[in-house]
């Protein structure tokens, strides 16, 4: 059987797709990994500009200095993860180059991801136990108690370093984790094609 | 430009059909490929320097779009598709013997199946190389146990 001569034959039936303005980037619920990380990075620059905004208000209206000092801290992290994940939603879009050789674009998609996904971890080292420990002075000054007077208690501040001591470890392994489900497959698929394409042949 | 890119693309949107078909197994997956590969291509097209045809540059787009995408493993009834080939002049049959190559296809590996449409779609193994970023003469190796495969399964499907 001649491959060619069959091959030639093939007509491919034609998908039902509305012609796509190119002007009209990423589909709402697109699947490529890069197009999550996009919309990714577009959630929490939103939900940190929300938070920031919220902390700005309650840094004017609880009037004491310690939670306004944990405040200033929380808006400062919430500044930097807007600034920073709205930056990363803009470049997004310029990134990577799909008109390489398919070694590359898969190398190239892998260390992005991979990059990506580091980058989060380590925020997530520092942002929760800053969030966390803000929270609790935030709830507590809500109820009327004195802060500053609350923290000078060793049973307190005492709890107040193990929350934090706690939970840094387990916001940044549930930040990999939570990476993990997202894009653990399409990670897996990449590392196999890249390993699939660098085996030596035998002739 | 952009009607120039639509003029050109629209001339060889059957390549990414072909691509699509060849890897994606899911309806909605289809459409949302189609999409991410013409806005790659658009993305990428600044700089296409028409070095090689556009053709070839935009078969380039949609593989790399395609395997860079999070893909369902699909289930493919190879046995069912390959016991209707026959050796009849019949153009039914024919066309079932090209529905078996195709169906052959998309049971290789990913990498297998691209170094093989790439083939018969008359690429060089110079070409090949060159788009999948692999050496030409494991292109040749692999091009060959590839086409060994094929053959005996559309000989015999049970292989």
């Amino acid at each position: 059987m001649n491959l060619h001569e069959v091959w030639r034959k093939l007509e491919v039936e034609k998908l039902e797709v509305d012609h796509p303005s190119p002007l009209n980037p990423w589909a709402a619920k697109s699947k490529h990994p890069i197009a999550k990380l996009k919309s990714a990075y577009k959630m929490t620059a939103l939900f940190s500009l929300v938070f920031l905004i919220l902390c700005v208000v309650l840094f004017f209206l609880i009037d004491q200095w310690v939670v306004q000092v944990g405040l200033l801290a929380t808006n400062v992290s919430f500044l930097f993860g807007f600034v920073t994940n709205f930056s990363m939603f803009r470049k997004i879009d310029r990134g990577l180059p799909m008109d390489g050789n398919v070694r590359m674009a898969l190398q190239n998609t892998y260390d992005y991801i991979r990059s990506n996904i580091r980058f989060q971890e380590r925020t997530a080292l520092f942002f929760y136990p800053l969030s966390g420990s803000a929270g609790f002075m935030v709830g507590t000054a809500i109820t009327g108690a004195d802060v500053w007077a609350l923290l000078q208690l060793p049973a307190v501040y005492w709890s107040l370093l193990a929350f934090a001591v706690i939970i840094t470890p387990v916001g940044w392994l549930s930040t990999r984790w939570m990476y993990k489900v997202s894009y653990g497959v399409c990670l897996a698929q990449l590392r196999d094609l890249i390993a699939e394409l660098d085996q030596p042949v035998e002739e | 430009m952009e009607r120039v890119f639509s003029d050109q693309l629209n001339q060889c949107r059957g390549i990414i059909f072909k691509v699509i078909r060849l890897y994606v197994h899911d309806p909605e997956d289809e459409k949302d490929l189609f999409q991410e590969i013409v806005y790659q291509a658009w993305k990428s097209y600044p700089r296409f320097d028409g070095r090689s045809k556009f053709s070839t540059w935009l078969y380039r787009v949609s593989l790399n779009t395609v395997l860079t995408f999070k893909r369902r493993p699909a289930p493919i009834d190879r046995v069912a598709n390959l016991e209707r080939v026959g050796g009849t002049s019949d153009p039914y049959e024919k066309r079932e013997a090209t529905e078996a190559l195709y169906q052959a296809i998309r049971a290789l590996g990913e990498i297998d199946r691209m170094i093989v449409t790439l083939h018969l779609d008359g690429y060089t193994n110079e070409e090949i190389a060159e788009i999948s970023g692999l050496s030409k003469n494991h292109v040749a190796v692999r091009l060959h146990r590839t086409k060994e495969i094929l053959t005996k399964r559309l000989k015999d499907p049970e292989v």
